[in-house]
């Protein structure tokens, strides 16, 4: 079954065409997962958050031909509210000095790739995998993470150049 | 040559992480079996997103109209009767708008049109973009930079000669991240969450910091949290020190919180006493940053208030642009509210007047429903340009043109339109009423550049096209009546084209060379400089600076007289506004950075042309890549790249 059927019919709440239709996005969404947050256990959580939200709102899907990119704010904001969650359980004192911190756990598996994203801080490496791995461009960035789109894509094509002239 | 982007898309691709077993087709359904979706979207966080009653917009709406009309009556004065011809907008039925033919804008009365106007827009723009890629557009606005203008002055008796940023036109002043005064170097620092001013004291050797945010909250005298603050650009002179940023008050998605505001503040501060700096004055508006310009004491920012699909276009609480001073922003009425007779999407572009010298002034806002990424800015009249980059697959691309006046107050005075895109402010220039464009045109499907000239109505006069047909346009610079050109994409050949009648521009001639120029300088009488990218003998393009000069003293046969080719990267090939031009002197200043292949390293190039020859004065090189150079007096300053160092001046001696 095509891509669009399989959108149309999730739109109207069939659970099997949703489940087929995540299948297709699952290595990409876990692969964003995954690099955002730096381990495999966190990255399955954000995943299963992702999965049970993006059914829940189905019906806010305006456009069906931007599942993409749909998904992926909510996967995004799934990865953030388990961030948060994470700090608050730790009792660390501010959100912002998480956020600035240049602190990553690198992944366990790809660790030149990882090792290349941990010479970005946490803004940066953001923008890197909202860019590579989700597809998103600079203007949906910068109204995703709050940024100036010309910044983000001054930050992006900056920090593409870091990474690649760390794995040439 | 795969571009950065891919490389990295490709490592993600390839990386081998995908999503194991446990996390199959199976565990989806398993975990959405006892759930149903719901018509409200759920966050993570598991607040809901309210999504408007109906009711309630319509109650909204109708009361919006009532005081837009009272607004509307209370200061009509944007819409000109007399003049121009006028028709109702043929293929609308609902929104109630009137046409201007002389600016080719629509003119709005109520807010309640405009609401309806966007939320048409928006749902054409969602049609049109049905599947597309959604990285291919901007990526090609941030690829090309123009040519450039020069700039370099004498502080006055007080101060030694001082460099200034590199201009288009000479009377106009740009906003650069790094000014000065002759006195002090003002440095932008966007390296943490909330960007800072760093001023550098040569004489004292003193560093202070200015903390915007502490000024912008103070004015504000708000609640609300600014999350994030970026400086755009700096203007500094007269003992006053202008910074522009983009401050976002929102969004908090750690909170749930997602109706986004940003707006762009212009902060004056007095500056005249180093050690008692203080914020007099302040201005802001909707939207990110897009450009600015600054003619005597007088700013033009320019900025883009932008819309997705979460917007809630039944209210115009999230669409009607607002700007004040003080931070006080109000909603501007409905009869300073335009759009482009075809805009291609919903966007704003927000244009103010702020006089930085007179606080007691208020500032003259407008806005116009379309995108104009590009702003050209004359002595006389500032260009806003509406182009799309996002449809360039699509055959026929057009760019509308808004001109406005700057004589008193903004007065919008004709519209035009050119086919293609216009992608550099260096593309445009305007010479005895004459707006001469250079635009990428698509033409089944090789592109080639095209050259139109547009009379003080911005009614298309003259123009001449299929120059360089296969070639991506790269550099343009307009000097007197002739335009010279730089395309790239086998060779690198600079055209010149002869617009001495308007009416009928003529292709000269060409010459060919490897790389590509991304900005072309005037040098004397019959020399250009084309400053840009070097190639290798394979003929790929190379992230290392070429230095190339043309002899156009024949234009029907232009030359290349001289090549020099440095082993470095230098912001110059992609920031026109890194250039430093000493008029005094007659020589030039870039600063320079490794090229990827190296260790990280900076410094700058100090050049000039003698005898139809590049000669290189120095060559200096230091730890941290370069971003800008300036000079007071006999010494260079390099400033570092604040995300990349530790932010320290570094000087050498103007030799």
């Amino acid at each position: 079954m095509s891509g669009d059927n399989l959108i149309k019919r999730a739109v109207q709440g069939d659970k099997e065409a949703f489940a087929k239709l995540y299948s297709q996005y699952k290595d990409r969404l876990y692969r964003y997962a995954y690099f955002k947050l730096g381990n495999d256990s966190d990255a399955q959580d954000a995943v299963a958050d992702c999965i049970v939200c993006a059914y829940q709102s189905i019906g806010t899907l305006k456009n069906e031909k931007a599942f993409d990119a749909w998904i992926f704010k909510i996967l995004y904001r799934s990865c953030c509210a388990l961030v948060k969650r994470q700090i608050e359980n730790k009792g660390v004192e501010s959100l912002d000095s998480h956020k600035n911190s240049a602190s990553y756990e690198p992944c366990f598996a790809s660790a030149e790739l990882s090792e290349a994203l941990s010479l970005l801080d946490s803004t940066d490496r953001d923008i890197v995998l909202l860019s590579a791995v989700a597809g998103f461009n600079s203007r949906e960035i910068g109204r995703l993470t709050g940024q100036n789109p010309n910044t983000v894509r001054s930050r992006l094509s900056r920090s593409l150049a870091k990474m690649k002239a760390f794995l040439r | 040559m795969k571009n950065d982007l891919d490389f990295i898309k490709d490592k993600f691709e390839n990386s081998g992480v995908k999503a194991p077993y446990s996390l199959g087709e199976g565990f989806a359904l398993d975990a959405i079996k006892d759930i149903e979706p719901v018509c409200e979207m759920k966050n993570p966080g598991g607040r809901l997103k309210k999504i408007t009653a109906v009711a309630a917009s319509v109650a909204v709406a109708v009361s919006v109209l009532t005081i837009a009309i009272i607004l509307f009556n209370s200061n009509n004065s944007a819409v000109k009767t007399e003049e121009t011809a006028q028709t109702t907008a043929p293929d609308d039925n609902t929104v109630s708008r009137t046409y201007d033919a002389k600016t080719m804008l629509y003119h709005y009365n109520s807010y309640k049109d405009i609401c309806m106007t966007m939320k048409e827009l928006n749902d054409d723009y969602n049609s049109y973009y049905e599947g597309e890629d959604s990285n291919s557009a901007d990526e090609i606005v941030a690829g090309s930079s123009g040519g450039s203008s020069s700039g370099s002055g004498n502080g006055g008796s007080d101060y030694e000669a001082f460099s200034k940023t590199y201009r288009q036109e000479e009377n106009v002043d740009e906003g650069d991240i790094v000014k000065t005064d002759g006195k002090n170097i003002y440095c932008a620092d966007n390296s943490g969450t909330y960007g800072t001013i760093k001023v550098f004291v040569p004489n004292s050797n003193k560093e202070i910091s200015i903390n915007i945010r502490k000024s912008i909250k103070e004015s504000i005298n708000d609640t609300t949290t600014i999350n994030y603050l970026a400086v755009s650009e700096l203007y500094a002179g007269d003992g006053r020190l202008i910074v522009i940023c983009d401050v976002y008050f929102v969004p908090d998605v750690m909170n749930d919180k997602e109706v986004e505001t940003s707006a762009v503040y212009a902060v004056v501060y007095d500056v005249s006493d180093i050690n008692n700096i203080t914020a007099v004055d302040m201005m802001g508006q909707s939207g990110d940053f897009t450009a600015s310009r600054m003619i005597g004491s007088k700013l033009y920012v320019v900025s883009n208030y932008s819309h997705d699909e979460y917007t809630d276009f039944s209210n115009e609480n999230n669409l009607i642009p607002r700007s004040g001073k003080k931070g006080e922003l109000k909603k501007l009425t409905a009869n300073k509210i335009y759009s482009f007779s075809k805009a291609q999407n919903c966007d704003m572009t927000v244009i103010s007047a702020f006089d930085t010298k007179y606080e007691e002034k208020d500032i003259d806002t407008h806005a116009v429903i379309g995108t104009a990424n590009i702003v050209y800015c004359s002595e006389k009249n500032i260009y806003l340009t509406d182009c799309n980059y996002s449809r360039l697959n699509s055959e026929n691309r057009y760019t509308n043109i808004v001109k406005i006046s700057l004589k008193d107050n903004l007065e919008f005075v004709a519209g035009g339109t050119v086919g293609g895109t216009v992608e550099n402010q260096y593309w445009m220039d305007e010479r005895n009423g004459y707006l001469r464009v250079v635009s990428l045109d698509l033409d089944v499907k090789a592109e080639h550049t095209k050259l139109t000239v547009l009379d003080e109505n911005m009614k298309n006069v003259g123009s001449v096209g299929k120059i360089a047909k296969g070639e991506e346009c790269k550099a343009v610079r307009f000097l007197d009546d002739t335009a010279y050109i730089i395309t790239y994409r086998n060779t690198d050949p600079l055209f010149a084209v002869s617009l001495k009648n308007p009416k009928k521009p003529k292709l000269l001639g060409a010459v060919e060379i490897s790389g590509f120029s991304s900005m072309i300088v005037p040098v004397g009488k019959n020399k250009v400089l084309g400053i840009g990218y070097s190639e290798s003998r394979d003929g790929t393009v190379e992230n290392k600076l070429k230095l190339v000069l043309f002899d156009v003293s024949d234009p029907m046969k232009p030359k290349v007289a001289d090549t020099k080719k440095i082993n470095k990267y230098s912001n110059v090939m992609d920031q026109p506004r890194s250039l430093v031009y000493n008029p005094e002197r007659g020589d030039y200043i870039i600063p320079l950075e490794s090229s990827g292949e190296e260790t990280q390293n900076g410094g700058m190039l100090n050049f000039k042309i003698e005898n139809g020859k590049i000669k290189i004065i120095r060559q200096y090189t230091n730890n941290d890549p370069t971003l800008r150079c300036v000079y007071i007096g006999d010494k260079i300053y390099l400033i570092p790249d604040p995300d990349r160092s530790t932010f320290q001046l570094d000087s050498v001696e103007y030799k």
